[in-house]
């Protein structure tokens, strides 16, 4: 009876608690985005680049096996999907209906984002570190809010990858203890599945940890190496459907990656300390990071170290500015990484406190008040200009996106137009709006450092949708149509049989076929495009078709049953503390 | 007995005011650049200094441009005119009229805010120096002219905010509200919309609602009654003529928020620590302190409200800004009364006092920053010359190029030119102006005319005037040129309602109000000295007698007061 009675008290109180903060921290997403999500919003680059990559795989959740790209970004069919990972990014975009059109799927993306990143430190403060509920809401939400103000300029990217932190650090956190690996593999994977370089922060940091970790251990050394082989055979099975792709095509073709001036490298982006200084984000973390140290009585090297070489404080990037290093970017990435994770294991260490009860409604207050203050960034990045004389929002109109497409423009104009609203994505030129050059075949462009494709010479043909006849004749296409797994047009006049390069990438290891009016026809690439040798005339329709290659199919099979089997571990090995009681017997 | 109470509660008050001159006292002692709004406020200090009921003219004939604009009805002037009667006649320097006022009026701040701390709350002197100093600092130097005199009420609004529940709770309601209505009316808007907040919450949270209602009713009574001064004159006026009110555009409305800035703002950082610091030592955040944060909230660029309520009357608060401002004030006050309803050990006291000096050192580094002179490579601070206002005023500059003139000592401000350097078009008649949006008489079409003291004939012709002289309630020049018997536009702004006369060498004449503008019909020979007189219109004086009669009802009703009263007669 007494047992029934408690399971009864239990369901209303505690799991009805638990399913308000659940609702609580939507509530909260919506809210903190709220300026994003009513009006009219203005894009800059990167935000751009991610809403195109949305457009891509929105729709049908197996879009993204698709190699090529045939929908935004120029519908020229590049290979950001592959090169730019879109596991997290595809499970997001497709959890939202279809019918609310890009912009609306975009806004919703931005509001699930926010929710995802929440609710993945929650689940880490309140499942595994058992955590007060209260203390584990503040901090999931200010978490959220620090990361998506710290990221607000380009929110798709690598704010995806922040989902992973809380989970690696629980997992390194837990790794000698208990079947941290678990958890530790299953951040990984997370962050393999968002953002590269990232993922190859979080990878170096695990492995110098763990190294300082396995020295440090007196006993059991085999034990300590046998739980963390299995965490890296776990990370590379659950993320082959990226990785092996990524390898497939670079090793058959030569891509171009971002370009990197090495000035960027050693110059102005190294982070200041005048600049940490004035940056709220940083102040907030780094608060909560002497708070914890202070509770704690002690720190992490590592964090201190990664977090230092991404200032001005190491000379490091002058001499490394000519080696593979490089690819980073921008050492401060580096300083935002370290911040960020050193801020995840603050917090793991103060959650834990448990907060007076004359004070919680102090700190709730006061951290919601913050939150909402720190929001404020998010005006500043999205809201609209305003017109001087009416004071009318200004937006972009159909004329200046059909301007922008007949002139070349690259995609560094975007901060000039007004705001988007969703009719404007109706108008299919909007999507070559941004041309960036990245991941396309290297021989498809005049010079490889060209940040757009518009400013190349040879590239921006097939940007423009042009046919290009013998290397020399350019010939404009209409009736250009695509969907995710085809691309057809017509040309503007009849062209007798010669070597007719399209306005397609073409990439080697690819599964492409080439129709005209519905018979196949054989096809070779050169100069990165897809090249057919025969007569075209103005009534043909060219249709050119993708498949899913099962380079593609295969490891994405092996990467979902590992997962899965993560998961499946992750509920069964008692990781999920699932009782104070359970807690204490530890 | 008594008389050494009395002396140890004045030494407070002196103390207090040697803080005002120190703190200001780069201020104090150096030329002043006049940035923004300054010049207008000071304009309206020194029109307001030439008599103790100054404000009950309703046109300004004295400053800002001399052209009788309708300034003391639409810009409320009491808490000004109170302050400014204090001043010591020992100069008529215009500058020095306005550095006194603002020492004044930071020293009330202080004083209000001491009252409420000291007398109301009962904090021991040691705590309610220091706070009521540290929010004086904080106020005079992070809202400007306007704004500051409005918010000036917040201390007796918040203490009747947090009484709202008990019996007389509406006094000091009333009080806020009434001071807030004579110091600026965007900011008793802000006030009003506030307490009808409170008044929601209370209604949902707290048992006494009945109390509470009669409270809210007593205090819109007696605060409508008490401000009457300010809202009688505002409603007569605006009724009987069409005025031009301030600018509020929409862009400035959707953009002017607070944002993420606030962190690299010294002075609003130091306010944000100040009010942590305020919590953690009284260990609670009450009722007030949260709706204060809400209302700041509103004002910053976390939501997009701004963007749809600038098509409703909401406009006319001009920046949003300014609820992020009231509400941090609001909240700053609300922590404060906190604060010192907290019993504290003699050490934590110690500590509080000293802590107050680095942060309002912080805030003085601002006032030196944006007030200063800046000093050329010689040396010397650099200050306008005469010769540079002159300049100014020939080459027909107005509006905020004011700023490109470097500081104003007390020499450059006895210059005649002085009070033609702005000319607002701001509560100017709609017909007096040929673009409805000019914000400036200067760039106007028609209002230039006036603002440059011409006469304008009817058939266009424009006729300059010499020896134009101004005193509070007269204005008196000469044509240049002789008139035949004509209709003549006066280079003085006309509104129905007000009372004026017109006289020709002291001989009164007809005079009607045309296009906002005084109009006669009479020639004019060389010789003749053209007068135009206002007076006292009935609708000052009495809503003024009525507003001094609440005032003396609201003291009679104070506990404090009676007891005053009772030993002063039994004596």
């Amino acid at each position: 009876m007494f047992s029934k009675n408690s399971t009864h008290h239990f369901f209303q109180s505690e799991t009805l608690k638990e399913v308000y903060t659940f609702i609580g921290m939507l509530l909260f997403s919506f809210l903190l985005l709220n300026v994003l999500l009513i009006i009219p919003i203005r894009f800059n680059g990167d935000s751009f680049f991610h809403l195109s990559r949305m457009e891509s795989i929105h729709g049908n959740p197996l879009n993204f096996l698709y190699p090529q790209n045939f929908l935004s970004l120029g519908r020229i069919g590049g290979t950001t999907n592959i090169f730019y990972p879109v596991g997290v990014l595809n499970f997001i975009v497709n959890l939202i209906p279809t019918n609310i059109g890009i912009l609306g799927t975009y806004r919703l993306t931005v509001v699930l984002i926010l929710y995802i990143n929440i609710l993945s430190m929650y689940s880490v403060l309140r499942y595994f570190i058992k955590a007060p509920l209260l203390n584990s809401f503040l901090a999931s939400i200010l978490w959220g809010t620090l990361i998506i103000t710290f990221d607000i300029g380009t929110i798709g990217g690598e704010i995806l990858a922040k989902i992973a932190f809380p989970f690696v650090a629980v997992g390194l956190y837990y790794f000698k203890k208990r079947n941290g690996w678990i958890l530790l593999s299953f951040g990984l994977i997370l962050s393999i599945s968002s953002h590269i370089l990232t993922s190859l922060f979080l990878i170096v940091f695990t492995l110098l940890y763990l190294l300082v970790e396995f020295i440090k251990t007196k006993k059991n050394k085999l034990n300590f190496v046998v739980k963390g082989m299995k965490a890296a055979i776990a990370t590379v099975l659950g993320s082959q459907y990226i990785i092996f792709p990524m390898v497939m095509l670079y090793a058959n073709n030569k891509i171009n990656t971002p370009p990197q001036m090495a000035s960027a490298f050693v110059d102005y982006q190294l982070v200041y300390l005048s600049g940490i200084i004035t940056d709220p984000t940083f102040i907030v973390m780094a608060v909560f990071i002497i708070l914890s140290i202070i509770y704690e009585k002690k720190y992490s090297i590592g964090i201190l170290l990664f977090t230092l070489s991404g200032t001005t404080a190491f000379i490091w990037p002058y001499i490394f500015n000519h080696t593979i290093l490089n690819i980073i970017q921008f050492p401060y990435r580096l300083f935002n990484w370290g911040i960020c994770l050193a801020f995840v294991f603050a917090i793991i260490t103060l959650s834990r406190i448990q907060i007076p009860i004359q004070w919680k409604k102090v700190v709730t207050i006061s951290l919601l008040f913050l939150c909402f203050l720190l929001g404020t960034a998010i005006h500043k990045s999205f809201f609209s200009k305003v017109s001087n004389d009416t004071g009318y929002i200004l937006t972009i109109s159909k004329e200046d996106v059909i301007k922008s497409f007949q002139e070349g423009h690259d995609g560094q104009h975007l901060g000039e137009y007004g705001s988007f609203t969703g009719t404007i994505f109706n108008q299919p030129e909007v999507w070559s709006l941004m041309n960036y050059s990245d991941y396309s075949p290297s021989e498809g462009l005049n010079d490889p450092q060209t940040k757009f494709l518009f400013w190349d010479q040879k590239a921006k043909n097939i940007v423009a949708h042009r046919l290009t006849k013998n290397a020399n004749d350019n010939i404009p296409t209409t009736h250009f149509k695509t969907t995710a797994s085809e691309i057809s047009f017509r040309p503007t006049k009849s062209i007798s049989k010669s070597t007719i390069e399209l306005p397609v990438m073409g990439y080697k290891a690819n599964k492409v076929k080439v129709f005209i009016n519905h018979s196949e026809i054989p096809f070779t690439i050169q100069d990165g495009r897809i090249t057919i040798d025969a007569a075209v005339t103005a009534k043909d329709t060219v249709y050119i078709k993708q498949f899913i290659p099962l380079w593609r199919l295969i490891p994405f099979f092996v990467s979902t049953l590992t997962i899965v089997v993560l998961i499946f571990l992750i509920l069964r090995k008692h990781l999920f503390v699932k009782s104070q009681t359970f807690w204490s017997k530890l | 007995m008594i008389k050494k109470k009395v002396l140890k509660e004045s030494i407070p008050f002196l103390f207090i005011f040697l803080a005002s001159l120190l703190i200001l006292n780069t201020f104090i002692l150096l030329p002043i650049k006049l940035p923004w709004d300054a010049y207008y406020h000071l304009s309206r200090v020194n029109n307001l200094s030439s008599g103790l009921l100054q404000f009950l003219y309703p046109q300004n004939f004295l400053t800002n441009s001399r052209i009788g604009s309708i300034t003391n009805v639409f810009y409320p002037s009491v808490n000004m005119q109170l302050i400014v009667n204090l001043i010591p006649k020992i100069s008529t320097n215009p500058l020095f009229i306005y550095k006194a006022f603002i020492i004044l009026e930071f020293f009330f701040s202080a004083v209000i805010a001491y009252i409420i701390l000291h007398f109301k709350i009962k904090s021991s002197i040691l705590i309610a120096t220091p706070l009521s100093i540290l929010w004086a600092t904080f106020l005079l130097t992070t809202v400007q002219g306007g704004d500051a005199l409005g918010l000036m009420a917040i201390p007796a609004f918040a203490y009747g905010l947090e009484n709202l529940t008990k019996n007389k709770g509406y006094v000091f309601v009333s009080i806020g509200l009434i001071l807030s209505f004579y110091g600026h009316l965007i900011t008793s808007i802000l006030t009003i919309g506030t307490l009808l907040g409170f008044y929601l919450i209370s209604l949902m949270s707290d048992s006494d609602r009945l109390r509470v209602t009669i409270n809210i009713v007593k205090s819109g009574i007696i605060s409508s009654l008490g401000a009457a001064v300010i809202l009688v004159p505002i409603t007569v006026i605006s009724f009987s003529n069409k005025i031009h009110t301030p600018e509020a555009s929409v862009q400035t409305f959707k953009t002017w928020i607070q944002s993420l800035d606030f962190f690299s703002s010294p002075t609003l950082i130091t306010i944000a620590l100040v009010i942590a610091a305020g919590i953690s030592i009284s260990k609670q955040i009450s009722r007030g302190q949260i709706i204060a944060l809400f209302i700041a909230i509103a004002g910053t660029s976390a939501t997009c409200w701004t963007n749809f309520a600038s098509s409703t009357p909401l406009l006319i608060i001009q920046m949003p800004v300014r609820i992020f401002y009231y509400g941090l004030f609001l909240l700053l006050f609300f922590t404060m009364i906190n604060m010192s309803q907290t019993k504290l050990s003699k050490n934590a006291i110690r500590v509080l006092c000293f802590s107050v000096i680095p942060a309002i050192l912080v805030v003085m580094f601002t006032i030196h920053d944006n007030l200063s002179p800046s000093i050329d490579n010689e040396g010397h601070l650099e200050v306008s010359t005469s010769q540079d206002i002159k300049d100014y005023v020939s080459e027909e500059k107005d509006g905020y190029d004011i700023m490109s003139l470097k500081a104003f000592s007390y020499s450059t401000a006895r210059n005649d030119s002085f009070w033609q350097l702005m000319n607002y078009s701001d509560y100017a008649p709609k017909s007096a102006l040929a673009n409805s949006n000019s914000s400036m008489l200067l760039s106007d079409k028609k209002g230039r005319q006036i603002a440059k003291h011409l006469i304008v004939t009817s058939t266009g012709q424009n006729i300059k005037t010499i020896k134009f002289k101004a005193s509070p309630d007269t204005i008196s020049f000469y044509s240049t040129e002789k008139i035949a018997k004509e209709d003549l536009k006066l280079p003085i702004l006309g509104y129905n309602g007000t009372v004026i006369t017109v006289m020709i060498n002291n001989k009164k004449i007809n005079h009607s109000i045309k296009d906002g503008q005084i109009h006669i019909h009479q020639k004019l020979s060389l010789d003749d000295k053209v007068t135009v007189k206002q007076s006292i219109p009935a609708w000052e004086i009495i809503p003024f007698i009525i507003s001094v009669l609440t005032w003396l009802f609201l003291l009679l009703n104070n506990n404090w007061f009676k007891t005053y009263l009772s030993k002063k007669i039994k004596y």
